[in-house]
C-alpha cells in the first residue's frame, strides 16, 4: 500500500529530516505541538500540526495510546518514530497493526528479539557470529556473578539485561571490587528499569565501536550500507560518527558486513537497522547489540553511499522490494557527523539550555546540517541537548577533517554553550588525525576537553579587566555631570 | 573625582586567578609581567584584544558589579574582580570559615530517576548518590567528600529545579 501521510511521532532534526523526504516523495506530514517547546522549529516543516499542548501532563512521544488516536483521527496511513522515545518500543508495532497503521520500522517481534540484550546474543551464538565470552543466560545473584568471572577472567563488565545507551553498567577488573560493582549495577538496574537481572561479558579495554547500516525488505532481502566508526563517546554518548571506518581493511569490512546481514536474515528482520560490533587491539570482532530504528548518525551513511535511509524505510514499510542489490552500494569519499550539543564542555558537557541567541552555520557545498534550532528557539531541558549535526564530507579521510576544521573556525552559536570547542581540540588531535583511537580518546588521548588558543585565559582576563574599568570609568564621569545620579548608579558606585 | 594617577593591582578570580596591574587607567603588568595591551572593537559585539604581539577575538557577555563573563573561541571565562587586598581578604575569610556541612544542589532541573542510598549510610568522595535525568542524560550526583548522609531531599520520580538541595553529608573530619 502507498503511503499517503505520515504522523512523525518525534520533534527536532529527526521530524525535519524526516519531513524532507516525506516531501520529496509527496507524503502529506503531520507532528505535534508540544506545551514543552510552543516555538519548535519543526512545526515551521509540518505540512498539518497537531496541537497536543493543553495535554500538559503528557510527554505525547511517548504515549502509544495518543498516538494512536490522533492517527486514526486523522486518517493518517503510518507513524515514523524517528530515534528515542518509542522508536524501539515494540508495543507501538503492535498497537499499530491492530489499528491498521503502517509502521514505520520492524516488526514487534524483531525489536522485542533484538532489544533484550541476552536473546540477540544468544540469536548471535547460534549463527555463528562471534560475541564475547560471556554468562549464560542471565545473572541475578552475587554467588553466580563471581562463578562466571572466575571462568571469563577479569576485567568483565556488568550489565543490565533491560539498559541500554551505556545505562546500568559497571566494569570490574579484580576480584575484590565485584560485591561493590554487583551491588551497585543491580541496585541502579532495579531503580531505572525495575529489572536487576544482569549479563556478564568479558570486558575488552580500549576498544573500537563498529556498527553496520543493514536495510531489509518484508521480501527476505538484506544488504549493508557498509559501516559507521563511533568510537568517539563519553559514557557512552557518540559524539562524533565517520563513515567508512579507518580501522578495516576491505576484507576485514565484508566479513563483519557479512556477519551483519546473516543476524537480520536469522531474525527474518525489515526496515533499517544498525548492528554494532566491537573491535578489539587485534581485530577481532564481536557482535554486541543491534539497534532497531534510523540512528541519530544515518546522515554519514547517506553521503558516502547516496542512499536515502528514509526513503528506503517507507518504501520498505509500503511493501516494496528493495531494488538495490549489494553490489550495487559502493563507498564514495568520506563523511564525519559532528553532534553539536547543548552542553557545557568546560565543565563535564553539563547540559546548557536556553535561548540560541546566535547560530551562524557557514555554507559549503561539503557541509550538510540537520538541525532543530536557529536563532531564537530555546533549547529546553526536557528533551535531548542536540543542537545541530554538522554532516561534513571529503574526498579522503584527510579532506574531510580540513573541511571539518574549516566549517568550525566559520560557526557561530551564542546563548548555549555547545560541544564546538570540543571538536576544535579533536580536530587538532594527533591520534584522531591519524585515525587511530579508540572508545578511550577522550580520557587518554585529549590533552584536555576543549581548544583553547595559547594564553586564552589571560585575554580573557584582559577583556575583563577593560570591560569593568571603562564600566568604572563611565560611572566616575556620571558623577562629574551636573545631572542628579541615581539610587540605582549610587548604590553601584558604594559597592563597587 | 580626579582620574587614577597611581597604580592599582586587581587580582581576577576565575578557573585559575589572574593579576593585573593598572597605571594611569590602562593594564601595565599582568601576573607581574609587562605587557602591551590593545584593546579595540570590531563588530557587533566582537572585540580585539592584542597582547604583545599576540590577538585574540572574543566578546563581553555579562557585567555586574564587579562579575565579568567574556567568550573567546567558544569558551567562556567567568571572572570576579576585586583589588589585591579585597582579594586575599576574602581568601582568608573563606579558609577559616570551613565547611561544616556540605549541601549538595542539583546542577540542572531534571527529574530524579533513582536514590541508589540512603539516610545514615557512609560514602566516599564520588559514589553515586542520585542519578537525575535531563536532556534524556543520567547524570550520577556524587558525593563530594567522604562522609555520612546526614540527609536525603529527593526520592525516585521526584522533579527537581535547579539548585535544589538533593542531599547533605556530614564531611569526616
Amino acid at each position: 500500500m502507498k503511503i499517503k501521510s505520515i504522523l512523525i511521532a518525534n520533534r527536532g532534526e529527526i521530524a525535519i529530516r524526516i519531513a524532507r523526504t516525506a516531501k520529496q516523495m509527496g507524503i502529506k506530514t503531520y507532528m505535534f505541538l508540544s506545551h514543552h517547546e510552543p516555538n519548535a522549529l519543526h512545526l515551521d516543516h509540518a505540512d498539518e500540526v497537531i496541537d497536543v499542548s493543553d495535554n500538559t501532563y503528557i510527554n505525547v512521544y511517548t504515549n502509544i495510546d495518543k498516538l494512536i488516536e490522533v492517527a486514526l483521527e486523522n486518517k493518517i496511513d503510518a507513524i515514523h518514530p524517528g530515534y528515542g522515545f518509542l522508536s524501539e518500543n515494540p508495543f507501538l508495532p503492535r498497537e499499530c497493526e491492530r489499528n491498521n497503521i503502517i509502521f514505520i520500522g520492524p516488526s514487534s517481534k524483531a525489536i522485542n528479539q533484538m532489544g533484550n540484550k541476552g536473546m540477540a546474543r544468544d540469536m548471535a551464538l547460534k549463527n555463528d557470529i562471534p560475541v564475547l565470552q560471556g554468562s549464560k543466560g542471565v545473572i541475578t545473584k552475587i554467588e553466580e556473578a563471581e562463578e562466571t568471572a572466575k571462568i571469563i577472567g577479569y576485567p568483565i563488565i556488568l550489565k543490565a539485561v533491560a539498559g541500554g545507551g551505556g545505562k546500568g553498567m559497571r566494569v570490574v577488573r579484580k576480584k575484590a571490587e565485584l560485591p561493590l560493582m554487583f551491588k551497585l549495577a543491580t541496585n541502579e538496574a532495579k531503580a531505572l528499569f525495575d529489572n536487576d537481572s544482569m549479563l556478564i561479558e568479558k570486558y575488552v579495554e580500549n576498544p573500537r565501536h563498529v556498527e553496520f547500516q543493514v536495510m531489509a525488505d518484508k521480501h527476505g532481502n538484506i544488504i549493508h550500507l557498509y559501516e559507521r566508526e563511533c568510537s568517539i563517546q563519553r559514557k557512552h554518548q557518540k559524539l562524533l560518527e565517520e563513515a567508512p571506518s579507518a580501522a578495516l581493511s576491505e576484507e576485514l569490512r565484508q566479513k563483519i558486513g557479512a556477519d551483519a546481514v546473516k543476524i537480520c536474515k536469522a531474525t527474518n528482520y525489515y526496515s533499517a537497522g544498525t548492528v554494532e560490533f566491537l573491535l578489539d587491539d587485534d581485530l577481532n570482532h564481536y557482535f554486541m547489540e543491534m539497534n532497531t530504528r534510523v540512528q541519530v548518525e544515518h546522515p554519514i551513511t547517506e553521503e558516502i553511499t547516496g542512499v536515502d535511509i528514509i526513503e528506503l524505510q517507507i518504501k520498505i514499510a509500503e511493501g516494496e522490494k528493495l531494488s538495490l542489490k549489494q553490489e550495487d552500494i559502493k563507498i564514495k569519499g568520506w563523511a564525519m557527523e559532528l553532534r553539536v550539543n547543548a552542553e557545557d564542555v568546560q565543565s563535564g558537557f553539563a547540559p546548557s539550555t536556553g535561548l540560541v541567541e546566535q547560530m551562524d552555520i557557514p555554507t559549503r557545498k561539503y557541509l550538510r546540517c540537520d538541525s532543530g534550532y536557529q536563532a531564537g528557539k530555546v533549547v529546553v531541558s526536557s528533551f535531548d541537548s542536540l543542537v545541530a549535526k554538522l554532516i561534513i564530507t571529503g574526498k579522503t579521510r584527510n579532506e574531510a577533517i580540513k573541511n571539518c576544521r574549516t566549517v568550525l573556525n566559520n560557526t557561530t552559536i551564542k546563548g548555549v554553550k555547545t560541544t564546538l570547542p570540543f571538536f576544535k581540540q579533536v580536530m587538532q588531535t594527533p591520534s584522531f588525525v591519524k585515525g587511530k583511537y579508540t572508545t578511550s580518546f577522550i580520557e587518554t588521548d585529549l590533552t584536555q576537553s576543549f581548544y583553547q588558543e595559547d594564553n586564552e585565559l589571560v585575554a580573557a582576563a584582559v577583556l575583563a579587566m577593560e570591560a569593568y574599568l571603562q564600566e568604572q570609568a563611565k560611572i566616575n564621569s556620571d558623577e562629574l555631570d551636573d545631572k542628579p545620579v541615581s539610587a540605582w548608579a549610587m548604590s553601584k558606585k558604594i559597592k563597587g | 573625582m580626579k582620574l587614577l594617577r597611581h597604580t592599582k593591582n586587581y587580582t581576577l578570580t576565575g578557573e585559575k586567578k589572574v593579576s593585573v596591574q593598572i597605571r594611569d587607567n590602562e593594564i601595565y603588568k599582568i601576573n607581574n609581567k609587562k605587557a602591551s595591551v590593545e584593546v579595540e572593537g570590531i563588530n557587533n559585539d566582537e572585540v580585539l584584544i592584542k597582547i604583545d604581539n599576540q590577538t585574540h577575538i572574543g566578546e563581553v557577555v555579562n557585567l555586574k558589579q564587579n562579575e565579568v563573563s567574556v567568550m573567546i573561541n567558544g569558551n567562556t571565562y567567568d571572572f570576579t574582580i576585586d583589588t589585591e587586598l579585597a582579594s586575599k581578604r576574602k581568601e582568608k575569610i573563606a579558609k577559616n570559615a570551613g565547611v561544616k556541612v556540605s549541601k549538595v544542589n542539583a546542577p540542572l532541573p531534571g527529574e530524579i530517576v533513582a536514590v541508589l542510598m540512603s539516610e545514615g549510610q557512609e560514602v566516599h568522595k564520588g559514589e553515586p548518590i542520585m542519578i537525575l535525568e535531563a536532556m534524556k542524560m543520567q547524570n550520577e550526583i556524587t558525593s563530594p567528600v567522604n562522609g555520612k548522609i546526614k540527609s536525603i531531599h529527593a526520592k525516585a520520580d521526584d522533579t527537581v529545579m535547579k539548585d535544589q538541595v538533593l542531599f547533605e553529608i556530614d564531611p569526616d573530619k
